[in-house]
């Protein structure tokens, strides 16, 4: 078993086959070796975002390690398995969080269910609502809206 | 923390997902995501064609050709300007085409369909004088049909389906130095053979620049020509530098790159015959990089409108097969 903690110093035991799932973790455990039992620190994820990590990579311990990124293969962001999808159905903040952390723990499959989540939620969406989704403010001033607006004239007819 | 708080590099992940409208109306949002937007390498710059009589309209083409139309009523053809096309490569090495097109009703009675779509010539259109060389490389008859060749004396000229129904049709032209293919949608319409003399340029009389004084003949340019385009006005030093960075970073992009953006952004949309299309490319035995792949779509078949005609002028193109050679 591994013991890692939070930023907000939670402690966590996880088997080993769950740790390296994360490439930083594995890395670590592997710089440090086998009998060393001191708790992994993980000083950018907290407590609540490493539980919800946890619980992603519990759900997929038995999966096969991620293939090579094939520069060359179609990104799509519509390859989403259903388990998956409900594991994301988070508060934006959360979300956003958990991409964070999965940048940082080097968990690819995760990073990519997050970008591919985002993008899903963004796709088809008319400025008004991607500004409404994400609470952006429109600080464009009117004489910028109608350059923008002539700028965009022309795309305006798909 | 919202989503154009993200560090950049992760915010990147997220967009080669969206296609390129989607892409759009983000950077619609507030001055910071418009800056993020096109701070990305994925902020295409998007190229124009204007076709007189037609309604404004656009469509966003490969990303490889960076080809986009606008149409703009009552420009005339002449002002039409904006081709764009990646690496011509004028001496002999494997090239494509890809751009969209829409046919319009001719603009005034006494009219014709169809056009010049991309062409080349010695002289320009309001020009007194006749052109020493006239090159049509993908055209509309006024029947309606496609016609195509990077070829320049029409020796191997590809005659492909009717496009005048109104509809927007993508167009490729893949070539490579012995065989080219018209896809018209993704399904190629006929292949021909012959050693194909890419490019043209005559040069001769009291020209300047010939290179021997007494030069009467061809001149072709050795090398490759990239992003080509027209803009019908004085462009100033920002639009100058602004074109310098944008293309810039396509002209550093390998092919898998380009394909990879191409793909994400916008074949997508081009549905299950553009997919059926990549896998083909991509999971072919046959694929090589030093232009000999199949361009067909099964490697053996005439894919011709009617599956058995030969669409090529010289009547030497109808099996695919012998494209490989």
């Amino acid at each position: 078993m591994v013991k890692i903690t939070s930023s907000d110093n939670q402690e966590f035991t996880i088997s080993k086959e769950i740790a390296n799932q994360s490439v930083l973790i594995k890395n670590m455990l592997e710089d440090v070796g086998e009998s060393d039992d001191q708790p992994i620190p993980l000083p950018n994820v907290s407590g609540a975002i490493l539980q919800k990590v946890i619980e992603y990579a519990t759900m997929h311990k038995d999966d096969p390690p991620p293939a090579p990124e094939d520069e060359t293969k179609l990104k799509t962001s519509e390859d989403i398995e259903e388990r998956d999808k409900e594991f994301m159905q988070l508060d934006q903040g959360t979300m956003f969080e958990i991409i964070l952390a999965a940048n940082y723990l080097d968990m690819k499959n995760l990073l990519d269910l997050g970008c591919k989540t985002v993008a899903n939620m963004i796709k088809g969406k008319s400025v008004e609502e991607v500004r409404k989704l994400f609470n952006i403010v429109n600080d464009f001033t009117p004489e910028e809206e109608e350059q923008i607006r002539k700028e965009n004239e022309w795309c305006e007819d798909r | 923390m919202l989503f154009h708080q993200l560090p950049p590099e992760l915010t990147t992940k997220v967009v080669v997902h969206v296609d390129a409208a989607t892409l759009r109306n983000l950077s619609l949002t507030s001055r910071a995501v418009r800056a993020f937007v096109a701070s990305l390498p994925l902020s295409f710059w998007k190229s124009r064609i204007k076709i007189a009589g037609t309604r404004t309209s656009f469509v966003d083409a490969d990303p490889r050709s960076l080809l986009t139309f606008v149409a703009v009523p009552g420009e005339p053809l002449d002002k039409a300007p904006h081709i764009l096309v990646r690496d011509i490569n004028l001496v002999s090495a494997a090239q494509s085409i890809s751009v969209w097109l829409r046919c319009s009703p001719p603009i005034s009675s006494g009219g014709y369909t169809g056009g010049v779509v991309i062409g080349c010539q010695s002289d320009g259109i309001m020009s007194q004088d006749w052109p020493h060389y006239h090159w049509q490389i993908i055209m509309v008859d006024p029947e309606g049909h496609l016609r195509a060749s990077f070829d320049s004396d029409g020796h191997c000229h590809i005659i492909g389906p009717n496009v005048n129904d109104g509809n927007w049709h993508h167009i490729a032209l893949v070539a490579n130095n012995k065989s080219q293919v018209l896809y018209v949608d993704a399904v190629s319409h006929g292949v021909c053979h012959t050693d194909l003399q890419l490019g043209n340029g005559v040069i001769s009389g009291d020209t300047d620049g010939k290179p021997t004084n007494e030069w009467c003949g061809a001149f072709p340019f050795t090398g490759s020509v990239s992003h080509y385009r027209s803009i019908p006005r004085a462009l100033n030093k920002y639009d100058v530098e602004t074109i310098f960075l944008k293309e810039g970073f396509y002209m550093n992009m390998d092919d898998n790159e380009l394909v990879n953006l191409a793909w994400a952004l916008h074949l997508m949309e081009l549905g299950e015959a553009g997919r059926e299309l990549h896998r083909n490319y991509y999971d072919s035995e046959d694929y090589s990089e030093d232009g000999s792949e199949d361009y067909s779509e099964d490697g053996s078949e005439d894919n011709s409108e009617d599956g058995s005609e030969d669409n090529s002028e010289d009547g030497s193109g109808d099996k695919s097969e012998d494209l490989l050679t």
